[in-house]
């Protein structure tokens, strides 16, 4: 009853959009599909569970339009969530007739093929259900009702966001659709979209008692709230027209944190979700460490120097030797961290579960440790949704203060958190419950790159010399990618870095400190080379660049590899972390030079991002020197300017000679 | 004064142990073939792969799951045995949980292959030094095998074995291209209706930049014990709206253009199933369900194309040994399109020119990047033809052979300077000849307003060896190693 109640009222709704509508001619060039309307309708009750239908009519507007819609696909998880493909129709512009694919009761719906998805790295059986559409031309229009009951939780969650459905009157057992987080309803609806969208509405049918929060960020959207026909509800309606797809600029942040978006839940706050999430893995034992575990955990810290050695230990040993794969556990799967029987015995898991095994194995050694929620990638707003897509580990310290511990993130990584995580909220979970919170921007120093020459530039225009390359933190870790290929690749890799910039280059010897001992030290590597012709020397004129500005290992030097063509930009945009960049070379000359052509780069001073470089002559030996700062992850859009310069005054020392006269 | 340069290559003074330290060993690698007189056949599959280094786990994990994909309707799939021998001996059995059977990506989007099964096979209690055994049967409802057996692997293999069995009455044609690339000796024994082949220490594939062809490269066993009737025919019935669209796409009053405007428009906007044909039986579907479905096979694509082409009066059909082309006679010339790849229509069977030539005289402008204080960078064009290996992407030392591109290339350009323009230094003239490889010059003299540049460049060989390749690489980095002049105009 219920459901046929949301069927009409979300047709309603569209049916009287769609014939005003209807005859509209596409306008928009360089898009693949025009949405006519895309209507949502949510019925919830009192345990949680809800009702979804969704209703979506969509017009192909060229012919990669026309192939993508061939089918029509939705995603959900049999464990947590049923879902139908409802009712199919194909309306053909060139007959003005309409073909019936799908209609509840009738002989002759195409099949809606139901499987297991394609999937790599996590196995937890996520399915689909399809229906082949066929061939559609440009102008015909393709019309879909779906239901689903259920939820689906953020590792698994379609661009839509996650969805809680609750279905009253089905022949079977619903309680595998109430959501884990029982009594509550949240949900995430993006109102942006990267094809044209005319008419957008979604709509939830909720008790009054449930006391529903709302906002709408990075935007406006109607809204309309109301009493809804059944006593002690509200009908809350939130719409937008002629939503267009963003000109995204490059590395601008997550479309939900720059476009608009609609977050809704009845959890009262952010310290209710911390007590739900702390009691439902602490009721299921994730952490309670098997005597197997417990065994390897004493021979791990048995040298262990003191607290943070200990848990760097730990957390390493997790990070490394913990692969990710996930494979289900069954009924929980998704929000519950597997239990460290399963972990220590798969040694695999995605990364709730190498967070459970290190919780585990921290308790083991008796420190308070505590599963956390966070978002990679994207900001966390005030409204306690589910707005979490990646579980870390915090440990709490002798003196009280909790670390942030992340094994997912820095296999090889000589960090416990890894800093391209700064600027990130998570919510950690405890008894008594915990407020969301943000990790704090990584110093760049922290993540320095250090290039160190010594060179000789003879009359013949060869370059002799050392250079040597030195990092920490995410630098280190960059740098040391070269080891993360096959060992047969080593070689090859090391010596590329420096032919990449000189491929006359001799080397003579390269030393690097050992890959598989990351952890005694930052990386050090260092060249001995001979590069004939570097520098045209002539009686009078010596040219060359310095060796050690020409950006080596930029692969360690994301900040390079944006697109500086626009000098300014309207959005925000993200690198992947904080970094340091010193370089320093001295350089022995055939003659002493008596007048200088240095390349001319402004400095810039600016707490985003600042560059400064220098020469300095003495006799027959030049000094240079060189600094980029690049102070955080996420950068607001007026930060751009700074950023860039920093940036392309680097980019313009790696390729503009030294010219030095007598 | 001239100045001819030499490079010399000093040894590299590194461990060249990495490729004797791989990150995980197959100790037994096995295939066995059993063709069946109930016309059905089986296929047998082991391995056991040692895990040696921890990259082998985290960083790329290539072994830590194993996937099987089958046809349900034609192949029915036993495990026989699969899991984990950890360091200290411990079995670790692989759970329930850890096998899932999906659909493979290659057959989404297309509901005709919904039924087509991956198993993927999580591995569980890896570690370094662990063993995974994997042991599978595919069950096939078929008695043909044509297999085409890549022998190397990309970690070493201890122990290769390889067993073919026909029965009577069966054909067997077995063939080992490239036998002796390798410096392991296969031992076979043949009989008239069984093949068994084994082979001891195989090293690593290559993982370098610009290889060859793995035809070229690897051991490769060719076996089959007949030839399928697989010759995809068309018709096209229900093919209006096809052929509208292929009239809207042809643009061109050239024939070779509109064929390949419709070969693209096929591989853009019909979904590539990519399936082999013997794992649907070799069969095919009509170009009336490829169209109305929007999705296919290879063969389905070509089936497809072939009849669309037909629709707009091209002479077309379904060719080639894999049915995954489409030839179309043009003016009594055959050209052949994949529906794999876009690009210009050529004619089959035309024997390409395999060495670039030219022959360039020319008097140009100068294009300069101005530096500081009456400084200038002349650049210097690039010499078309030029081999496309970037000598930047070339490590100085090699196990692999190179795919280059034999060349004969003669550049004579002279630059006409502003007033007051000089280069600096002296004149530049390098050379390099290596027989058998190739020679190489690059002279770089101004006269008066003039500034001559004369580069020559002749590769005698496509592929270079292993042995060549030090040699090969000096005569490019003289090549590329000169591309622009520095210049004072006071």
């Amino acid at each position: 009853m219920k459901k046929s109640l949301l069927f009409l009222a979300i047709a309603g709704m569209a049916v009287s959009f769609a014939s005003a509508q209807h005859n509209a001619l596409p306008r928009y060039p360089g898009s693949n599909t025009l949405t006519l309307f895309d209507s949502t309708g949510v019925y919830m009750e009192e345990s949680g569970l809800s009702h979804i239908l969704t209703h979506k009519r969509i017009r192909p507007i060229s012919l990669a339009g026309c192939a993508g819609l061939s089918t029509y696909k939705i995603d959900y998880d049999p464990l947590s969530a049923y879902c139908e493909i409802e009712r199919v129709l194909v309306h053909r512009a060139s007959t003005g007739t309409t073909d019936t694919l799908v209609w509840p009761g009738r002989k002759g719906n195409k099949e809606v093929y139901d499987y297991v998805a394609p999937a790599r790295m996590i196995y937890w059986g996520a399915s689909q259900k399809m229906v082949e559409v066929g061939h559609l031309d440009q102008l015909d229009e393709l019309e879909v009702w779906t239901y689903k009951k259920g939820y689906t939780y953020a590792l698994l969650a379609d661009n839509t966001g996650s969805l809680n459905a609750t279905f009253a009157g089905m022949p079977e057992d619903d309680a595998r659709y109430i959501p884990p987080m029982k009594g509550h309803f949240y949900d995430i609806v993006p109102f942006w979209s990267d094809q044209p969208v005319l008419h957008k509405v979604y709509q939830v049918n909720i008790l009054d008692s449930k006391h529903l929060r709302y906002h709408v960020y990075n935007g406006e959207l109607t809204v309309r709230q109301e009493a809804a026909d059944e006593e002690g509800r509200t009908l809350y309606t939130f719409s937008k027209d002629d939503i267009m797809p963003l000109k995204r600029e490059p590395r601008a942040w997550a479309n939900n944190d720059i476009q608009c978006k609609l977050l809704l839940s009845t959890s009262p706050d952010w310290q209710a979700k911390s007590r739900w999430f702390f009691g439902v893995n602490e009721d299921y034992g994730s952490f309670v460490p098997t005597p197997a575990m417990q065994k390897k955990v004493d021979e791990l810290v048995r040298n262990a120097k003191d607290e943070l050695d200990s848990i760097s230990i730990l957390t390493h040993w997790v990070a490394d030797n913990i692969r990710y794969a996930g494979i289900s556990m069954g009924e929980g799967e998704g929000f519950t961290l597997h239990n460290a029987e399963m972990n220590f015995t798969d040694r695999c898991g995605v990364c709730k579960d190498k967070a459970s095994t290190l919780i585990g194995m921290l308790r083991a050694a008796g420190f308070k440790a505590y599963a956390a929620m966070t978002m990679a990638g994207e900001r966390i707003d005030r409204i306690p949704a589910d707005q979490f897509n990646h579980s870390v580990c915090a440990v709490q310290l002798r003196d009280g203060s909790f670390r942030m511990l992340d094994p997912t993130w820095v296999p090889n990584v000589r960090e416990l958190w890894s800093s391209a995580e700064q600027q990130q909220g998570y919510l950690i979970g405890t008894a008594e419950g915990c407020d969301l919170m943000e990790t704090p921007i990584s110093p760049a120093e922290d993540h320095y790159i250090r290039i160190d020459g010594t060179s000789n530039i003879a009359s013949d225009g060869t370059l002799t010399g050392i250079i040597s390359i030195t990092a920490e933190g995410q630098s280190d870790a960059a740098v040391r990618g070269i080891f993360s290929a096959r060992q047969s690749e080593w070689r090859r890799n090391l010596e590329l870095e420096l032919l990449k910039i000189a491929p006359n280059a001799e080397i003579l010897d390269i030393q690097y400190t050992d890959p598989d001992r990351y952890l005694e030290q930052p990386v050090k590597i260092t060249y001995s080379y001979r590069i004939p012709n570097y520098a045209v020397v002539s009686k009078d004129v010596i040219e060359f660049i310095p060796l050690t500005a020409r950006n080596f290992f930029s692969r360690a030097m994301g900040h390079l590899y944006f697109d500086f063509s626009q000098a300014e930009r309207t959005q925000p945009f993200s690198d992947r972390c904080s970094r340091m960049v010193q370089i320093h070379e001295s350089i022995t000359l055939p003659f002493a030079p008596t007048r200088f052509h240095y390349p001319m780069v402004d400095g810039i001073a600016d707490p985003a991002a600042s560059f400064g470089c220098g020469f300095q002559m003495q006799g027959n030996t030049l000094t240079f020197g060189e600094q980029a700062i690049f102070s955080k992850r996420r950068y607001e859009a007026a930060d751009w300017m700074p950023f860039r310069a920093s940036a392309m005054a680097q980019l313009k020392l790696a390729e503009t000679p030294v010219i030095l006269t007598k | 004064m001239k100045k001819i340069l030499i490079i010399a290559i000093a040894a590299l003074a590194f461990s060249t142990a990495g490729a004797q330290n791989p990150d995980a060993v197959y100790k037994l690698l096995r295939y066995d073939w059993t063709v069946n007189a109930d016309g059905t056949s089986d296929y047998h599959y082991r391995h056991e792969v040692q895990i040696l280094r921890n990259r082998a786990l985290t960083a790329y994990a290539d072994k830590g799951e194993t996937f099987v994909t089958y046809n349900p309707d034609l192949e029915a799939l036993t495990i026989n045995e699969v899991y984990t021998i950890q360091h200290d001996g411990t079995r670790v059995d692989m759970p329930q949980n850890a096998f899932i059977y999906q659909l493979p990506s290659q057959c989404a989007d297309c509901g005709r292959f919904n039924h087509i099964r991956e198993l993927a096979m999580v591995h569980t209690g890896m570690e370094i030094g662990c063993t995974i055994v994997v042991d599978y049967t595919i069950h096939r409802r078929y008695d043909l095998v044509s297999v085409t057996l890549p022998l190397m692997k990309e970690c070493p293999v201890e122990h290769l074995e390889v067993n073919v069995t026909v029965p009577e009455g069966h054909d067997l044609n077995v063939t080992l291209s490239n036998p002796k690339v390798v410096d392991v000796t296969p031992n076979e024994s043949r009989t008239q209706n069984s093949y068994r082949l084994s082979m001891d220490n195989l090293p690593q594939t290559f993982s370098d930049s610009y290889l060859p062809a793995p035809a070229q490269l690897y051991p490769i066993l060719h076996f089959y014990n007949g030839v399928p009737e697989f010759t995809p025919a068309f018709n096209r019935d229900g093919l209006a709206a096809a052929g509208d669209v292929a009239g809207m796409v042809m643009q061109s009053g050239d024939a070779r253009k509109n064929i390949a405007s419709i070969r693209d428009f096929v591989v853009d906007n019909i979904h590539l199933n990519d399936l082999p044909p013997a794992m649907l039986g070799y069969t095919h579907t009509t170009a009336a369900q490829v169209w109305q479905s929007g999705c296919g096979t290879p063969t389905d694509k070509a089936v497809l194309l072939a009849a669309m082409l037909n629709e707009m009066g091209f002479n077309a059909q379904v060719s080639g040994d894999d049915a995954e082309h489409v030839s179309v006679l043009i003016d009594t010339l055959e050209y052949r399109l994949s529906v794999r790849h876009k690009g210009p229509a050529e004619i089959y069977g035309e024997a390409k020119d395999e060495v670039n030539k030219l022959d360039q005289k020319a008097t140009l402008d100068p294009e300069f990047d101005t530096l500081e204080d009456g400084f200038f960078h002349l650049l210097l064009q690039k010499v078309p033809g030029s081999p496309a290996v970037d000598i930047r992407n070339l490590s100085l030392a090699r196990s692999a052979p190179l795919q280059s591109t034999a060349c004969n290339l003669q550049s004579d350009i002279t630059y006409t300077l502003p007033k007051g323009m000089k280069m600096v230094g002296d004149a530049i003239e390098h050379s390099l000849n290596h027989n058998g490889i190739g020679h190489v010059s690059v002279q770089v003299k101004q006269s008066g307003k003039k500034l001559r540049v004369v580069r020559r460049l002749v590769l005698d060989k496509s592929v270079i060896p292993a042995s060549e390749y030090a040699r090969y690489r000096q005569l490019l980095a003289i090549w590329q190693g000169t591309d622009k002049i520095l210049m004072q105009n006071k």
